[in-house]
């Protein structure tokens, strides 16, 4: 993928790009509305994440320029305000997705693969991995071939894995992910284990390999180099 | 009562005692004076007796019931001192017109003369002391009443008048909201004392208001700019994960690291949300199905209650209409089964009761270990619960004060029950 991020803030710009470019994507930065406009006049991007307070002007004037040059990149805004109305302006001038700081790097991670494969569609609607395939129009998930039964969790939590592969992810940032603001609710994250217990029995009885490693008391990674 | 009234009654008191002392004073004086005067006119009668009798010493002019004179065979001896000659008394005398023993003064003297001596009494009717008496005690009474309605009167019109600009300063601090940030304009009303005062008020108001203008500010500013450093410190912890050959100690003290961060975002985001409805940037209001909004949050928490192994009953009344903001009731109602839930015990109970104009929850959980009435306060939250923000019921409560809700809380046992009442 080709990515664009448009942040002024120089430390958290590198984290995301650090974060990002190990999957062998190519991360541009832009701290400036004025280098942003600039970069996506002239090149063309998959995804640009986009951080609406810039030091030189509202981010959501990228959104218009691309609305005018007629761009088909994906958008995923990032936001220091939890507001409804930048939310709503936001989706309304064509963003795909709006991320509130701070947030995971493994969700932004996700949400960037989600908006990528929604504007791929006709090319990409499958995610698959050795012998795991995903159809993301029908949900349907199968182990070589064969069709498994997921609940709507344990679905989103798989595909949640698969776009942070070899990654540890906090149980924290699962439980968010599944969960939305509900998650602080979770004295103990013994739910998060529940529902990872469930998928992992369920794709090795389906014939899948082991993938998923427990960090002790941190969280889970999906580890590609199992065999 | 007001001041001026009060006052008023105070130092009519005091005028009471006065006047009662004043009374007495003037009784005597009166006294003192009219006896000095009847002295005086029978010291006068005596010198014209005498002169007569010296003149005619058969003294047949002399024919008045009032003077006695008897031939004495001696002069009884001379006191000291010329005065003496007159030897004064009070006696009893029959009035004729009056049919009754009347106050009298006397005066008793001798008198020498060729034809032998005498004893000269003379006598006439005084005022009477119960006449003095209640004459004083009549014009003094009649003085007390006219003063004290004179008094009370004054004050009144006084209290109107001349406590105008103080009533109206009163007004204006009654009438004074730190939410409005306006402060009070307090203008000058000519008495030194109020404009003292008007001047501190108005100072004062002007401080209270930019110091919560200031307040507002902080804490917005300070919870938005916080988020970026929060962001850059958890990414940096996650980049941090993805090293290889992390020992477990140090993974533990990224876990500990990480979790902390989210505690603090967190509680900044209640804290933003919390300033933002006191803002009242959530003011869009529409009519909301409260029914369908309480139905879909049991359905998102369905997964918490099964995780915690709670029992939930509800009973919900179909068709429940409010007008107000859609996020606060949603904020509100997700707060609201959040709170139930996280107070709850393991294999406890929710009963969810919604009709026309009530929400109530009841959730059994451990008893209170803070004062019930600090309940909605920020910040305020058990020694069990040290996880969550101690926010969300202040949210509640702001809700439900700007919504014009009324809430309340309940104690029974095991059993807390909130009540709103829209």
């Amino acid at each position: 993928m080709k990515l664009l991020l448009v942040e002024d803030n120089q430390e958290l710009a590198k984290n995301i790009i650090t974060y990002l470019k190990t999957e062998g994507n190519i991360c541009e930065h832009a701290s400036t509305y004025y280098e942003a406009t600039d970069k996506v006049v002239i090149y063309n991007y998959d995804v640009i994440m986009l951080d609406i307070m810039l030091p030189d002007g509202n981010g959501l004037n990228v959104l218009r320029e691309l609305r005018e040059h007629q761009s088909d990149a994906g958008v995923l805004i990032i936001s220091a305000r939890d507001s409804l109305e930048d939310k709503i302006e936001g989706l309304d001038l064509g963003a795909d997705d709006y991320i509130t700081k701070p947030f995971d790097l493994s969700e932004l991670n996700a949400r960037i693969k989600a908006i990528y494969r929604r504007k791929n569609f006709s090319s990409n609607k499958e995610i698959s991995f050795n012998e795991i395939k995903i159809n993301i129009d029908s949900t349907d998930v199968s182990i070589n071939e064969d069709l498994i039964n997921l609940t709507q969790k344990e679905y989103e939590l798989l595909i949640y894995f698969l776009s942070n592969k070899n990654r540890v992810i906090t149980k924290q940032s699962i439980a968010e992910h599944l969960w939305g603001d509900q998650a602080d609710m979770f004295d103990s994250f013994d739910f998060v284990y529940q529902h990872i217990k469930n998928l992992r029995k369920k794709m090795i009885q389906a014939g899948s390999r082991d993938y998923l490693d427990t960090v002790y008391g941190l969280g889970y990674k999906f580890n590609t180099k199992k065999s | 009562m007001k001041f001026l009234l009060r006052a008023t009654l105070i130092y009519l008191m005091i005028t009471l005692i006065v006047f009662g002392a004043g009374g007495i004073i003037t009784y005597n004086i009166f006294i003192d004076a009219i006896q000095l005067e009847t002295d005086r006119y029978l010291i006068e009668r005596y010198r014209d007796i005498s002169n007569y009798i010296k003149e005619d010493p058969g003294f047949s002019s002399i024919s008045d019931s009032k003077i006695m004179i008897t031939p004495v065979k001696a002069l009884p001896e001379r006191r000291e001192g010329r005065r003496n000659r007159f030897q004064f008394s009070d006696t009893l005398v029959w009035h004729q017109g009056l049919k009754r023993m009347e106050n009298n003064r006397k005066l008793t003297s001798f008198i020498k003369t060729e034809d032998g001596n005498y004893k000269i009494e003379i006598h006439d009717v005084i005022v009477e002391r119960d006449d003095i008496f209640q004459s004083v005690f009549d014009s003094q009474t009649w003085l007390f009443v006219i003063l004290g309605v004179v008094m009370v009167f004054s004050s009144f019109l006084i209290s109107t008048w001349m406590f105008r600009p103080f009533n109206l300063t009163l007004d204006k601090i009654k009438n004074f909201n730190i939410k409005s940030m306006k402060p009070t304009s307090l203008g000058k009303s000519g008495i030194k004392e109020f404009d003292i005062l008007n001047g501190f008020i108005n100072q004062m108001t002007e401080k209270v208001s930019t110091d919560y203008k200031n307040l507002k500010e902080f804490t917005e500013n300070a919870s938005h700019e916080l988020q970026t450093p929060l962001a850059i410190t958890k990414g940096k912890l996650e980049l941090l994960l993805q090293q290889e050959n992390l020992t477990q100690e140090q993974i533990d003290l990224i876990e500990s690291s990480y979790a902390s961060i989210t505690h603090m975002s967190k509680l900044n985001k209640s804290l933003t949300l919390l300033s933002r409805i006191e803002n009242e940037e959530y003011s869009n209001k529409e009519s909301i199905n409260i029914s369908s909004e309480l139905n879909k949050a049991l359905d998102d928490f369905s997964d918490l209650t099964k995780l915690k192994n709670l029992s939930l009953d509800s009973n919900i009344q179909e068709e429940v209409i409010t007008k107000n903001d859609k996020t606060l009731i949603k904020v509100l109602i997700n707060n609201l089964l959040q709170n139930a839930i996280r107070h709850n015990k393991e294999g406890g109970k929710i009963i969810v009761s919604l009709s026309e104009n009530t929400l109530t929850i009841k959730n059994t959980g451990a008893t209170l270990d803070i004062p019930s009435e600090q309940l909605f306060e920020r910040f305020k939250k058990g020694v069990h619960s040290e996880k969550n923000s101690g926010l969300g019921l202040s949210i509640i409560h702001k809700i439900c004060e700007l919504s014009h809700y009324k809430i309340s809380y309940d104690n029974e046992g095991e059993w807390h029950t909130i009540t709103i009442t829209f």
